[in-house]
């Protein structure tokens, strides 16, 4: 087990090292000269020069990675063009919002993916399960930013139910993380439904209904340890784009979250920023995507890494 | 899963197949609705596109203007026929680069193994940023418009063609039938054309199907964060840009922009289930 | 005379397809005593599992249309609610499947399967459970049952799996087990060991015994009396002794003479009958085995024989080989 986690952890710096080559010439791919580019035709030579010393543009390009991935591995994002302030602090004062809206969306995603999948799979064939295969294809067919507007529009304007917009704590993420978690939900309750209509035809199953076990029992208790199994994978393997799809629904709802922080950046050309997030994103990507393999071995005895 | 020595019949019993399943062919008539009614949008649209008429502004749905006018008093519906040859040309062009693209990366990566190593680092590092917040990366080098966004998703979607490619290749490579024809001598690149790409092609198709609505949506999400299609281009995710500062007093124009998103989107994604289907007729 | 346990009457089974009903029981009738071993022979597709299953009411509702009756003791099964057959499923009825390597769940531990059971059909509390699971574990002969309550299935052989799932057939002491092909998937050497496991507990528990198999050899050390079945009938039934001694069905001498016959070295040549068991639905008149058998004539391609009583204690076989001989039943 250790020796697994030495090796995934080895292999996810490798990743998080092409990342930071990846981001590294996403300054330099910029058609022209970076400086110009940023400051605009308008700006002063003065102007240009001092940000190209600022961005170390007038080092040969190897030093200048060496010093970028070192600075990246010390927790040294850089500074914002724009705010001078340090780029880790920035995402750090808006990571807090983008987690809690990713967390409550995947949490109501699972229960009700989970819960219509399961429906759909013992229900297989009726009129049931035809509605719920329609309904997960529709969240997931839906544009996010589009369901945030519809939302806004039933719950905000017509019901006056929900904030409009902004943050008032907790309560005003519901809308929110409804909308991001609509395309998830659609996911998992697909993944469930198939995952489920195997486990069903297990063995195990008909040896739990000789028992004497209610179908209830059957399926909650034998079926859903099973069938779960791949599709808590895929939530954790998701929870990256669900991220990144904080993007959409935080401009919408107007949430000092990361996603916005994104968009603002590139509004401003802030590379630094654009740069910091996108390794920030890559890096939480990959962490989850360790913790799930982990989990992974917890709900499945099976799976041992030796 | 693949069929060797594939006969006539195998195409044919998938056509029948793909013919007699509802949600394929209730994709199929969501598609062909919105084809038709893009490609005959001068024809079919009841007013011109850029008709502002200041007089009807954010007048609501009626029968004069079927889904409402914006704030330049522009017929939503026109505007929406319209928007619908950007937003499938976009979709069109990025799966077929994607495709292209993909599809060389995957069968190489698969059949070659010494430059697999190199070309699925390269896919990981790139699948290690989830889609759309690549797609945003390529636009703040790139700088925003529709091109670009075009580009920038092309480039998000890449991985998932690749992978699946590679895997699919990796699997008939070394069925005995392809080490017969390698050792009669024939060369790899016809090897590849004749032997490997039909085996391979229900999967690519498939994907490209799901991929298609994939692209439309990514493509819409940017405009509507403005780094695509910009307004005032009738592209949809554009609209429901615009329509997003009139939602109280003009919801209409924004719904129906995205409604039309959704319905396409999802016409690909029935499509794409029924292809899987008929292509598979195992699963289910 | 002793009292009869289980008692099958014309049951009838049809399965819905899209390609109309397909008949897959067409009139089975046989009784099973108290203390009893019945096997049910015949190769794959002639409708043993089925049997079993619609004993059990394992069979869905939905897709299989059920005549006829199956009384246990007094009740009739055939009639009861799902939940007044899940109190009888697994406490006095018990199944013990083919498969051991899948029949348990892969996520839970023994311990925890097998004291469903118990918590299924008894009030004791959790330790009194673990108690009799532990319990159990050992009369079927696991070793360490202690530790192997806490293990799980993927962690057991195929012979120990087996064994689990025989403790939890019997942890309730059923009335009647059902085995279906409990051995065909294991090693020849595991395949003695738990059939002896079986005749101890039945011998102990006082258990009546279903035994399905397609395996002559099972059923010589097993039963007590044989039903052979060809396309969801009975063809042949006798008490152990007869049907080795004397088989009358073309069909039943056709099996027998495909088992390897280790004491005569020169009869080592296997016989396998030809052909296969029709497919459900093909066969409409006439005796279903004509196909595969050599002395057919042409009455057996019109009319379906009777099962018919051959004389010879209770055997009784449906064949017009035989009709003139005897009398109908």
């Amino acid at each position: 087990m250790r020796r697994y986690v030495v090796k995934r952890i080895l292999s996810l710096v490798g990743t998080l090292l092409g990342v930071s080559v990846l981001i590294f010439l996403m300054v330099h791919l910029i058609p022209g000269d970076p400086a110009t580019q940023i400051l605009g035709q308008f700006a002063t030579p003065e102007a240009i020069s001092q940000l190209r010393a600022k961005l170390g543009l007038d080092q040969p390009l190897w030093q200048q990675y060496m010093r970028f991935v070192g600075n990246l591995f010390t927790g040294d994002l850089g500074t914002s063009l724009f705010t001078g302030e340090k780029v880790w602090d920035q995402i750090m004062n808006r990571f807090p919002i983008t987690m809690q809206l990713a967390t409550l969306s995947v949490i109501i995603a699972a229960i009700f993916g989970i819960l219509l999948g399961t429906i759909a799979a013992v229900k297989q064939n009726t009129i049931i399960d035809r509605l719920v295969v329609l309904t997960s294809l529709l969240g997931i067919s839906a544009p996010g930013f589009w369901i945030a507007l519809f939302l806004i529009w039933v719950f905000a304007y017509k019901l006056a139910l929900f904030p409009i917009s902004g943050y008032e704590g907790i309560h005003s993420l519901l809308l929110p993380a409804i909308t991001l978690g609509m395309a998830e939900a659609g996911m998992i309750a697909r993944m469930t439904r198939s995952s489920m209509l195997e486990v069903i035809k297990q063995d195990y199953m008909r040896t739990a209904e000789a028992k004497g076990a209610a179908l209830f029992r059957i399926i909650v208790s034998h079926g859903l340890p099973n069938a779960i199994i791949p599709v808590v994978t895929m939530i954790g393997l998701q929870f990256g784009s669900l991220m990144a799809g904080a993007v959409v629904v935080e401009t919408v709802f107007t949430l000092q979250g990361i996603g916005s922080l994104a968009i603002e950046a590139i509004g401003k050309r802030d590379m630094p920023t654009i740069q910091g997030m996108v390794f920030f994103m890559a890096l939480i990507f990959a962490l989850t995507n360790l913790i799930v393999d982990l989990i992974y071995s917890r709900i499945d005895p099976r799976i041992h890494f030796d | 899963m693949v069929n060797i020595n594939r006969p006539e019949s195998y195409w044919v019993g998938m056509g029948k197949r793909l013919r007699r399943n509802k949600t394929a062919m209730a994709g199929v008539v969501i598609l062909l609705v919105f084809t038709l009614g893009s490609l005959l949008a001068p024809v079919v649209a009841p007013h011109p596109v850029e008709q502002m008429n200041f007089n009807s502004r954010l007048s609501a749905p009626s029968l004069t203007h079927l889904l409402g006018t914006d704030d330049f008093g522009r017929d939503i519906f026109s505007r929406l026929l319209h928007g619908g040859r950007i937003s499938l040309l976009m979709g069109l062009i990025t799966v077929v680069l994607s495709t292209l693209v993909g599809v060389t990366l995957g069968i190489i990566a698969g059949y070659y193994r010494r430059v697999d190593l190199f070309i699925m680092q390269g896919m990981d590092i790139l699948m290690s940023l989830p889609a759309l917040l690549l797609a945003i990366a390529v636009i703040a080098v790139l700088g925003p418009g529709l091109t670009n966004a075009m580009i920038a998703v092309v480039i998000a979607v890449i991985p998932s063609y690749v992978r699946v490619v590679r895997s699919a290749v990796l699997s008939i490579r070394e069925k005995e039938y392809i080490e017969a024809v390698r050792a009669l001598g024939i060369r790899d690149w016809q090897i590849l054309l004749k032997h490997i790409l039909p085996n391979i092609l229900s999967p690519i198709i498939v994907l490209s199907t799901i991929q298609f609505g994939v692209s439309i949506l990514a493509a819409a999400a940017l405009s509507f964060l403005g780094l695509g299609a910009q307004p005032p281009m009738p592209e949809w995710g554009a609209m429901v840009f615009v329509g997003k500062a009139f939602l109280s007093q003009a919801w209409w124009m924004s719904i129906f922009p995205g409604l039309a998103i959704m319905l396409v989107v999802l016409g690909f994604n029935l499509l794409g289930d029924g292809l899987r289907d008929a292509f598979d007729p195992k699963t289910r | 005379m002793k009292e009869v346990l289980l008692e099958v009457n014309d049951l009838r089974l049809q399965f819905k397809t899209d390609k109309g009903e397909l008949p897959a029981l067409q009139g089975i009738s046989f009784q099973l005593k108290k203390g009893e071993t019945v096997a049910l022979v015949g190769e794959s597709g002639c409708g043993k599992s089925v049997t079993s299953l619609a004993i059990m009411g394992l069979l869905s509702r939905s897709n299989a249309h059920m005549e006829g009756s199956i009384r246990f003791r007094d009740t009739l099964l055939n009639q009861l609610s799902i939940s007044e057959l899940r109190n009888i499923r697994g406490k006095d009825i018990a199944m013990i499947f083919q498969e051991p390597m899948t029949s348990l769940n892969p996520v839970h531990t023994i311990g925890k399967q097998l004291e469903e059971v118990y918590r299924l059909h008894t009030d004791l509390s959790k330790k009194e459970r673990q108690a009799k699971a532990i319990e159990m574990l050992k009369k079927v002969g696991v070793p360490r049952a202690e530790d192997i309550m806490r293990e799980y299935p993927h962690q057991l052989s195929g012979g120990m799996k087996q064994r689990v799932m025989i403790a939890m057939a019997m942890a309730c002491n059923p009335d009647l087990l059902i085995a279906d092909e409990p051995t065909t998937a294991l090693d020849v050497t595991i395949q003695a060991q738990i059939l002896e496991l079986m005749n101890d507990l039945k011998e102990t528990d006082h258990t009546s015994l279903l035994l399905i198999t397609h395996d002559l050899g099972v059923v010589a050390e097993m039963a007590d009396r044989v039903l052979v079945m060809y396309y969801g009938e009975i063809v042949e039934e006798a008490d152990v002794a007869s049907l080795f001694s004397n088989p009358k069905h073309p069909y039943t001498i056709g099996l027998l003479r495909c088992i390897p016959d280790l004491d005569e070295e020169e009869k080592l040549r296997l016989d396998p009958i030809e052909g296969s068991v029709p497919l459900l639905g093909e066969v409409t008149q006439g005796c279903a085995f004509r196909f595969r058998c050599s002395q057919a004539e042409e009455r057996c391609h019109q009319e379906k024989p009777p099962l018919m009583a051959t004389g010879t204690g209770t055997q009784a076989v449906r064949c017009w080989l035989y009709q003139n001989k005897e009398m109908a039943v």
